[in-house]
């Protein structure tokens, strides 16, 4: 059974629908020249007043909307219950400058259906049976069959030990876990005292999944559409580079060549664009070095395991949660904020956008020491939007040249287990360390239990990758495909580069 | 049977509103691939009118606006029917 955060993804579903529906709405209210005053005609042009599509009734679409709008320019969500206009402060968002604030990740209440949290139930299918071996393996005795009926499982008592699930004969019997939290992969999603989910921020890594895994699209994270735009449409000087992150082939469809996405960054305004897999191999290289220097015995973190250092996400987690590893994640950049650093070492009044799967990445642009490079991040489902506002087709636009600078390895980030590839590999032909033992986890939850294991002493790597999301970047909760897809097309255009950092000059 | 052509378009506006995720599903149906073929092509004519009738499939001669799986499926499936009955009573 696939994980919550798996199981829509690859899908079109209504809650896409009206994440992208906001999207191309922003964009097209921005790009058209519309004004702070109209603001209150834009959820119009998204949603029909006279047929309520996603929700019970219209106006409570209009209120969801509304909010999504808000998060959308960029701003701090305002929900109408606090008895707040909406659209309060919106003017703050036109503007080429950074507005985006912490916190990045918000519940929508009005659009949340208060899920119970957790519980064990028995459905229709209960056939009330002889054997009833469900109250025969429940150890706290918190089933009966009122009326001689279907099995009736009392909540006060159950300790969801899953024994009656599995006994089941009818497989009558199922577990509900709210699909917000059981996205989390940190447990920061409660219930308020209302029942609303609610967001631990102090928890909150910011790696995005629960925004898609959310079946009512409660979740939404912002956007810094509407101050890239307002860049793009400012002078030429001061438009901004776009730095590609390894997961962006194929996503836009797979009559757009790399050529015909760098051809669109053009074509929408974007001064140049780079790869990050350049900023990979940098990383590579970095931490190849790094692993050959711990190997000799004389060094003190000889006995100790180095950790990848590119999701912030996995980062934040393995800090928090074992400290006592701390210092075994290296410190290093992570490849956006390389790829940006080449840029701004050229030309330092460059302004850069990264343009990626992830929504971590926005908060690691927020943090005061990355600030300098990486002006601001868009997501491949929110670069979309332009795409279509402008009626920019990049199956039919004519490509330009890749500028084709990463090696394969490079390129293979966007996957789980290739960082620690390119950094074994690299050790391997540069340095002669032979036989890494490799350790890697995707998503957080996975990544906890295996350092779990290393400190236990079950395991004892020398290199540990952590990717937050589900088959690396190509699962990101900003991408455009399914996942399977999306590590396909990445092999293919990783199998067109030269091989080896190691073999790169920079 | 003489197998439907099914023809996807994947111009940007289609893909924004889910025409490669169709795709995924189409391709991969092992049931389907008996009956249909399918073709990934360009935008036609601007039928989309920039998006807003996304995504655009043309199964044989009949093109479907904003067409949802659950729409495409249902086409595929009266098409077939069709024509096995079609080719049943030529027989």
């Amino acid at each position: 059974m696939p994980e919550v955060f798996e199981r829509m993804r690859g899908l079109y579903t209504p809650c896409t629908d009206i994440r992208r529906k906001i999207f191309v709405g922003v964009t097209r209210f921005v790009l058209t020249g519309k004004k702070p005053e109209d603001i209150d005609y834009l959820p119009f042009n998204i949603i029909d007043m006279g047929k309520p599509t996603y929700r019970c009734c219209s106006y409570r679409e209009l209120s969801i909307v509304k909010q999504r709008i808000r998060l959308a320019f960029g701003l701090p969500l305002i929900e109408e219950r606090d008895n707040t206009p909406v659209s309060a402060g919106i003017g703050e968002a036109f503007t080429d400058r950074k507005v985006i604030s912490a916190p990045l990740v918000n519940v929508i209440r009005a659009a949340c259906e208060k899920c119970p949290e957790d519980k064990v139930i028995v459905t229709d299918m209960c056939q009330s049976c002889m054997a009833h071996p469900c109250s025969i393996v429940c150890p706290v005795n918190a089933i009966s069959f009122p009326d001689g009926g279907k099995a009736f499982i009392d909540q006060k008592k159950c300790v969801k030990c899953m024994k009656c699930v599995k006994a089941c004969p009818y497989q009558s019997i199922t577990r509900m876990v709210r699909p917000c939290a059981a996205a989390c992969g940190v447990d920061a999603i409660h219930s308020d005292p209302d029942g609303y989910a609610t967001i631990d921020q102090d928890k909150c890594v910011n790696c995005g999944l629960c925004t898609v895994s959310c079946p009512f699209a409660a979740i939404s994270d912002k956007t810094e559409l509407v101050q890239i735009l307002h860049q793009l449409m400012g002078p030429e000087d001061r438009r901004p580079y776009a730095i590609l992150a390894p997961s962006f082939v194929g996503q836009f469809g797979r009559l757009a060549s790399p050529g015909a996405i760098v051809a669109g960054l053009r074509a929408v305004g974007f001064r140049g664009v780079r790869e990050v897999a350049l900023g990979a191999d940098c990383d590579t290289l970095l931490l190849a070095k790094r692993l050959a220097e711990k190997s000799s015995p004389d060094n003190p973190q000889h006995k100790t395991f180095l950790g990848t250092s590119c999701c912030p996400s996995w980062v934040k987690t393995a800090r928090r949660h074992f400290p006592e590893f701390a210092d075994n994640i290296a410190e290093s950049f992570t490849p956006m904020v390389e790829t940006a650093k080449i840029i701004k070492d050229q030309d330092p009044s460059a302004r850069v956008v990264f343009i990626g799967p992830c929504i971590a990445k926005k908060a690691e642009a927020l943090e005061p020491e990355m600030r300098p490079y990486v002006d601001h991040v868009l997501t491949f489902e929110e670069l979309a939007a332009i795409f279509v506002a402008k009626d920019i087709d990049l199956a039919e636009i004519t490509p330009v040249e890749f500028p084709d600078e990463a090696s394969a390895l490079g390129r293979g980030y966007a996957v789980a287990g290739g960082v620690a590839t390119a950094i074994a590999e690299t050790a391997r032909q540069k340095y002669g360390e032979e036989n890494i033992a490799v350790a890697r986890a995707d998503t957080l939850r996975n990544c906890r239990a295996m350092l779990a294991d290393i400190k236990s002493g079950k395991t004892s790597p020398e290199l540990v990758e952590g990717m937050a999301c589900p088959g690396g970047c190509v699962g990101g909760p900003g991408t455009l495909i399914g996942i399977l897809s999306a590590r396909n097309e990445v092999g293919k255009f990783a199998g067109l580069a030269p091989k080896n950092p190691a073999t790169l000059t920079k | 049977m003489k197998p439907i052509k099914v023809r996807v378009c994947v111009g940007t506006n289609c893909c924004y509103a889910g025409s490669e995720t169709l795709l995924d599903m189409l391709e991969n149906d092992v049931d389907l691939s008996a009956f249909i073929e399918v073709e990934a092509v360009p935008c036609k004519n601007k039928a989309c009118d920039g998006g807003r009738n996304s995504p655009v499939v043309e199964i044989e001669d009949e093109v479907l606006f904003s067409a949802t799986p659950e729409i495409v499926m249902e086409e595929i499936e009266r098409l077939a029917t069709a024509r096995i009955i079609e080719e049943a009573q030529r027989a």
